[in-house]
């Protein structure tokens, strides 16, 4: 969510969407993970080839910089800097196509302020990043840049392509980008991507070297310069002087009239109607054209509509008024993917595999007392908590392969790591895994000395004391609450009283994140991207977002104080491959530490009408729109 | 008349002053704040909560806050900025209030122009079948409740494709060659919502229609009129209903108020694009001055129903006097 749209998918896990994916992944919620928001370009096999592997990255498929290339052959460019797309079907110009979410739509379309999953939806669209990251090959590739690459450790140059022109048709420069980055470490002006962008602690300074070039001076060498610095520029001619005058963070909001948005992505803003629908319509100076010499986008518009919740979305789509949906029920699912109701509604449902989100549970590790001396939580089940053996014992008992079987329909697949599977380059698929094993917990339980002494059915610990603790979720749909009570009846066939509480989910954040009054927390949580570098603060033990524990002075245990150090070299590993190698051992150590509980991930699923080409949905977001100016009405 | 309304509006002074107090209060000591979404957030550092915090002013106490925004409204006229959209609350609310408007009262309109005819048939022709038509059709209004007749009706426009299943506006709204055509469009959307929620209107004011009638027809005056000659038809039209329509223009006034929460509810199940769901969107993520604002909204409007509804009786009745 947060404004990935300028650091295209420089995230591992954002946090922050968090609550639709709670357990079924679906509920209604404030916020949703309908897309979010980096403008990349399409898969294109031609593209990948083109990525000159730095250092040893040689075959991953990310790599560091990427060198200027010669344009295919069979494509006549009106110029030598617009991009080929390459490897799509052609298409003609023309149509347009519609999609429908749940929600109350864009908050704005600043991409410097938007902190939310519905704008960058949209920002995305309207703004390219200087970078972009391919859904399909899950690979970066210069997006306004033609290259980007490094001089010497601690600079690197940033060469736009030429030729390039805002919506307005002035062009874009290397003044945009060094006025964006001034506004995004600018304290004045609130926004999310500025905390990214630091390397060794200190801000990137940026140096003017040419109009179409920029010299990138680091604190340190690091290998993740790529994935944090695609940032996407605004126009410096429109919004100087507002920025001047202090009143920058007003604009571009929903109420201004359309053309004054200027943007460089394949569409711009026509209309907006409040809580109904906003309508993007062909940026004509876009820099992208086909083989046969065609424009993109192809489409003539794209319109988002939006729907108060999940079923009318549905019905929306049924009755034909939208051409593709994202965020489907899983309820919903089996009837949409019956191949009749498929053929009947003219539309293809695609399952896409788990998402880059997941559901967790985790017991509360945070020791000691808050400021007015009461303990984090109760004394006697800290001890509990801290116990290794017992935490293990709680995952094996969780039969969560029955809770996706019944409650999620088959719709969700278990999960090890915190990081997705979705997430092919960067998912460590050997961490230790728990799999329901109900002996195997009972007997880690004896032996930690949690005996059901009276038989009453619930163990008792050395001191006497009930093994009974409550663990927090949010409130929500009927299969989450069903597939919470079911987790509690697993727990309690080994003697554990394990209870859900439902909350509201603010209440939920401020216990968990805040005062830390909780004892155990079940939360969706939903991916936000793909590289682990801005993910750190879930590993490193003084992150806010180290949910079992976070905020730490010091490190509680050696192994929090080990993934610390991976997590300090890992910033600063320039090589990939090593890049990947720590981050597979963060995960290790997390799984075979067990503070916090992998569950399992939702699939998602994306329906798509018949009749349009190119369409090429991912598991990653936006699952569908990512290469939207590729997209065609066919015939 | 001028006195009346002036007295109303300084009445409603301290209520909505104590009506915000009570908002402000509620909206600090309920759990969770604005900034809940971006806590979990690996990306944002704690600098930036803190900053922001100090930004929106949520380090100072609620009724410093309410203060303020209290003070901003009499002196400024400035509701605040919502937190979320970076734009004035006024700016916000007011492309929705508009929508709502929209729908409150052409289900208004629709409530009393079915119900005030079918309430006097039903009480000319009592204990007749038109009669019982009538009462039965009441009864069924009043019994349903809005968000079951709601999702009914939106079921009904799926399974049938004759009416929109919600919206306001259709995609090809402004594509439209003419405002007519458009002014047709957005009728087209208008008529389940409409009827939705003025379904119970409909029931509660044929009820009231036909007892009032029954209860004048029965009075000294109607009696004394027809025995004067006057005819039945004339006698009815000209002293029993206006009589009858005193207790009707009362229940308006509150009419007015229901209107606008069942308005919420049916925005919601039929996707009315209006004030209610930007408001629980603002509660949700706790966008405290544009909740504020709405709550301030609905109280304004249930004491201008209820001063309209006094001004209507005066004018309907020339014995009301408000001196």
């Amino acid at each position: 969510m947060t404004n990935s749209f300028r650091t295209p998918k420089s995230t591992g896990l954002c946090f922050a969407v968090v609550l639709s994916a709670l357990l079924t992944g679906c509920a209604p919620s404030p916020t949703q993970d309908s897309g979010e928001g980096s403008k990349q370009q399409p898969a294109t096999t031609e593209t990948i080839s083109t990525v000159q592997p730095a250092f040893r990255g040689s075959g991953t498929s990310v790599s560091l910089e990427f060198r200027a290339k010669e344009p295919p052959k069979d494509f006549k460019l009106p110029w030598p800097d617009a991009t080929p797309a390459v490897g799509i079907e052609t298409g003609k110009q023309g149509g347009r196509f519609t999609t429908v979410s749940f929600g109350e739509g864009p908050k704005t379309f600043n991409p410097i302020t938007s902190n939310d999953a519905s704008s960058a939806e949209i920002i995305g669209r309207m703004f390219d990043g200087l970078i972009g990251f391919n859904n399909e090959t899950q690979e970066y590739f210069p997006q306004l840049l033609k290259e980007w690459y490094m001089e010497n450790p601690k600079t690197w140059i940033l060469r736009l392509r030429s030729g390039l022109k805002w919506s307005d048709g002035k062009p874009i420069t290397a003044d945009d980008i060094i006025f964006t980055m001034k506004l995004i470490y600018d304290p004045q002006i609130p926004n999310p991507a500025r905390d990214s962008l630091q390397i060794g602690g200190k801000p990137i300074e940026m140096e003017k070297v040419d109009d179409l070039t920029v010299r990138a001076k680091l604190a340190a060498p690091t290998g993740v310069f790529h994935a944090i610095i695609g940032i996407a520029p605004i126009p410096k001619h429109i919004w100087e002087e507002s920025y001047k005058s202090g009143t920058f963070i007003q604009t571009m909001n929903i109420n201004v009239a359309p053309e004054t948005i200027v943007c460089s992505g394949p569409f711009k803003l026509k209309r907006y109607d409040s809580g109904e629908r906003v309508v993007l319509d062909r940026n004509t100076n876009y820099y992208k054209y086909d083989k046969n010499g065609v424009q993109l986008p192809y489409l003539d518009e794209l319109v988002f509509t939006y729907v108060p919740d999940q079923d009318a979305m549905l019905l929306r789509f049924q009755r034909g008024e939208a051409d593709g949906v994202v965020q489907l029920k899983p309820e919903s699912i089996p009837d949409m993917m019956n191949p009749e109701a498929q053929k009947k509604g003219n539309y293809k449902l695609y399952d896409l595999g788990p998402g880059e989100g997941g559901s967790y549970l985790w017991l509360n590790l945070k020791q000691g007392n808050n400021k007015n001396g009461k303990p984090y939580v109760n004394p006697v089940k800290e001890k509990w908590f801290q116990d290794e053996k017992f935490r293990k014992a709680i995952y094996l008992a969780m039969d969560r392969e029955s809770v996706v079987r019944t409650e999620l329909r088959g719709l969700a697949v278990l999960t090890a790591s915190i990081e997705s599977p979705a997430n092919h380059f960067w998912y460590n698929p050997d961490v230790v895994k728990y799999p329901y094993d109900a002996k195997m917990a009972n007997q880690l339980l004896d032996e930690a000395g949690f005996k059901d002494r009276d038989s009453d059915g619930v163990r008792k610990d050395r001191d006497g004391n009930k093994v009974s603790f409550t663990f927090i979720t949010n409130k929500g749909n009927k299969v989450r609450e069903r597939a919470a009570t079911l987790m509690s009846q697993d727990l309690a066939k080994v003697g554990i009283d394990m209870r859900p509480q439902f909350i509201d989910f603010n209440a939920l954040v401020t216990q968990t994140a805040d005062t830390f009054e909780y004892e155990a927390c079940c939360l969706g949580l939903t991916g936000g991207g793909i590289h682990p570098i801005n993910s750190m603060n879930v590993y490193r033990s003084s992150g806010h977002t180290h949910l079992w524990n976070p905020r730490q002075e010091k490190p509680a245990t050696p192994w929090e104080s080990e993934i610390d150090h991976l997590a300090d070299e890992f910033s600063t590993a320039i090589d990939i491959q090593k890049q990947q190698e720590i981050y597979y051992k963060i995960q290790l150590i997390v799984s075979q530490n067990v503070p916090i509980f992998p569950l399992w991930s939702s699939k998602i699923f994306v329906a798509v009408r018949n009749g349009f080409g190119n369409v090429k949905p991912t598991a990653l977001s936006p699952q569908l729109l990512w290469n939207i100016e590729e997209i065609f009405v066919k015939r | 008349m001028a006195k009346l309304i002036v007295k109303r509006l300084l009445q409603a002074i301290p209520l909505l002053l104590a009506i915000s107090l009570v908002t402000f209060f509620l909206l600090f000591h309920s759990p969770g704040d604005y900034l809940g979404q971006l806590r979990l957030d690996p990306r944002i550092s704690q600098e930036f909560l803190d900053r922001e915090i100090r930004r929106l002013g949520l380090d100072k106490p609620w009724y410093i806050v309410w203060a303020s925004w209290v003070w901003g409204i009499v002196r400024y006229g400035n509701f605040g900025h919502s937190f979320t959209y970076h734009i004035p609350v006024t700016q916000l609310i007011g492309a929705r209030i508009v929508n709502t408007f929209i729908l409150a009262f052409s289900s208004t309109l629709f409530a009393w122009v079915i119900a005030l005819p079918l309430g006097m048939i039903a009480a000319i022709k009592k204990d007749k079948l038109v009669d019982r038509l009538a009462s039965g059709l009441a009864f069924l209004g009043l019994s349903v409740p809005a968000v079951l007749l709601a999702l009914l009706a939106v079921y009904v426009a799926a399974r049938t494709g004759w009416f929109p299943t919600g919206g306001m506006r259709s995609n090809e709204y402004y594509e439209l060659p003419s405002a007519w055509a458009k002014m047709k469009d957005v009728g087209y959307h208008l008529i389940l919502p409409t009827f939705v929620l003025g379904a119970s209107g409909i029931a509660i004011y044929t009820r009231q229609m036909r007892s009032n009638l029954l209860e004048t027809l029965q009075a000294d005056y109607v009696r004394t009129a027809m025995a004067k000659g006057v005819p039945r038809s004339k006698a009815i039209m000209k002293h029993a209903l206006r009589n009858a329509l005193n207790p009707l223009i009362t229940l308006f006034g509150f009419a007015f108020s229901d209107l606008l929460s069942g308005a919420f509810i049916v925005e919601n199940v039929m996707a009315w694009p209006g004030l209610g769901r930007t408001t629980i969107e603002a509660y949700s993520s706790k966008d405290m001055f544009v909740v504020a604002a709405a709550v301030l909204m609905a109280a304004a409007m249930l004491i201008l129903g209820n001063l309209i509804a006094d001004i209507l009786l005066a004018v309907n009745d020339p014995r009301i006097r408000y001196d």
